[in-house]
């Protein structure tokens, strides 16, 4: 196994810590960085992968996985910015209306 | 995996989660230095659970990139400005990226720094901009549920961690896996173009690797384009529509009038906004 192993375990870490932020921060900006990380760590999981079965079926997901990072980042920014003008604040905690 | 690997890689996993708990940021119980002490301890748990794998093919660069990479993410979630948060991401997408060329993924690495460091990152820069908050406020100062969310987290991390090792020894030994050396020039044949463009193509390039260097007759940017142009064909027009679909979406979104709420009492004089967050 070249590294495999190593990289599946950095790509869980990164992935973990991007959940654990987007978990606990409250400003929205910071949530989808979060978001992100997690598509990082699953880029390098997919990477290496790809490596270890010597195709390139990872990378061309990892490719696609890109395409959805810039759609997610477009959409997600917009509403960020109506959010923002709606109450004021990046709190996420301002939009839990639902709460019991 | 041994089981000494697992059981360290577990103790990094704990002292890299509680050190996360003391840095997020917390007035009360945030404890920066003890939290940083417990994550590096974890950070040195976590390089000799690497070590104790020991699998061939990763170096000193692999560690130092590795780091790099978790070190800078830590600093994205516990940081309480919003505009480091996003420069600290450049340097992870940065090792990221780096990562991707030791695995052999150069063409990927350079779409990675290009698209997000080069766009993603510019529109979340322009966002903070546009949104701004007047100095740190309350709602970057306080977490929410820290306790739980890293439980959560690290929880998922060693959950992952050991079925994908799992699952990578039981395949290794069912079959085996075909090993890396001749990667790119088997990719380029098995990418599911036996004619046409990639083989055609690939001459020039394979002349001139010949001239130069007995090297592998595709790059990887080539081989990876060649799948992505004729087995991933649909998934490449449906990629195409759904930028196309959330380019509209964007576009109509920012063109919404915004009604302002009556409930949110009195709305706070420009410049004030987002300073203080009222009790909803």
């Amino acid at each position: 196994m070249p590294g495999t192993t190593e990289y599946v375990i950095l790509g869980a870490c990164l992935f973990a810590l991007g959940m654990a932020g987007f978990l606990a921060r409250r400003n929205l900006i910071v949530m989808f960085l979060c978001t992100e990380i997690m598509f990082q760590g699953v880029v390098l999981t997919v990477v290496g992968f790809s490596q270890l079965w010597a195709n390139l079926d990872g990378q061309a997901y990892a490719l696609f996985l890109l395409v959805i990072a810039a759609v997610e980042a477009g959409l997600a920014l917009g509403l960020v910015v109506l959010l923002y003008r709606r109450r004021g604040t990046l709190d996420a905690e301002a939009w839990s209306v639902m709460r019991g | 995996m041994t089981p000494a690997a697992l059981y360290t890689l577990y103790a990094a996993f704990v002292l890299g989660g509680t050190g996360l708990y003391f840095l997020l940021p917390n007035p009360d119980r945030g404890k920066p230095l003890a939290g940083a002490a417990l994550g590096a301890l974890g950070l040195v748990a976590l390089v000799v659970a690497w070590a104790l794998i020991g699998d061939a093919g990763t170096g000193a660069a692999f560690y130092v990139l590795g780091l790099v990479a978790l070190l800078c993410t830590v600093r994205v979630i516990t940081h309480p400005k919003p505009v480091y948060s996003a420069l600290y991401f450049v340097l992870t997408v940065l090792a990221v990226a780096a990562l991707c060329v030791l695995q052999g993924a150069e063409f990927l690495a350079a779409a990675l720094v290009i698209i997000y460091a080069g766009a993603i990152l510019v529109t979340y820069v322009f966002v903070i901009m546009l949104a701004q908050q007047s100095g740190p406020s309350s709602t970057d100062r306080r977490s929410r549920e820290p306790f739980l969310s890293v439980c959560a987290g690290f929880v998922t991390m060693a959950v992952i961690t050991a079925h994908a090792s799992k699952a990578l020894e039981s395949s290794v030994a069912a079959g085996g896996t075909p090993r890396a050396e001749a990667r790119l020039a088997s990719a380029a044949a098995e990418s599911g173009a036996p004619a046409g463009l990639v083989e055609d193509e690939a001459k020039p390039s394979d002349d001139g690797a010949k001239r130069s260097a007995p090297k592998p007759v595709t790059g990887n940017a080539m081989a990876l384009g060649g799948a992505v142009m004729t087995r991933y064909m649909v998934a490449l027009q449906l990629s195409g529509l759904l930028l196309l679909i959330a380019m509209v979406g964007a576009v109509a979104m920012s063109r919404k009038r915004v009604p302002q709420e009556g409930a949110v009492s009195p709305r706070a004089p420009l410049g004030q906004a987002g300073r203080e967050v009222p009790p909803y």
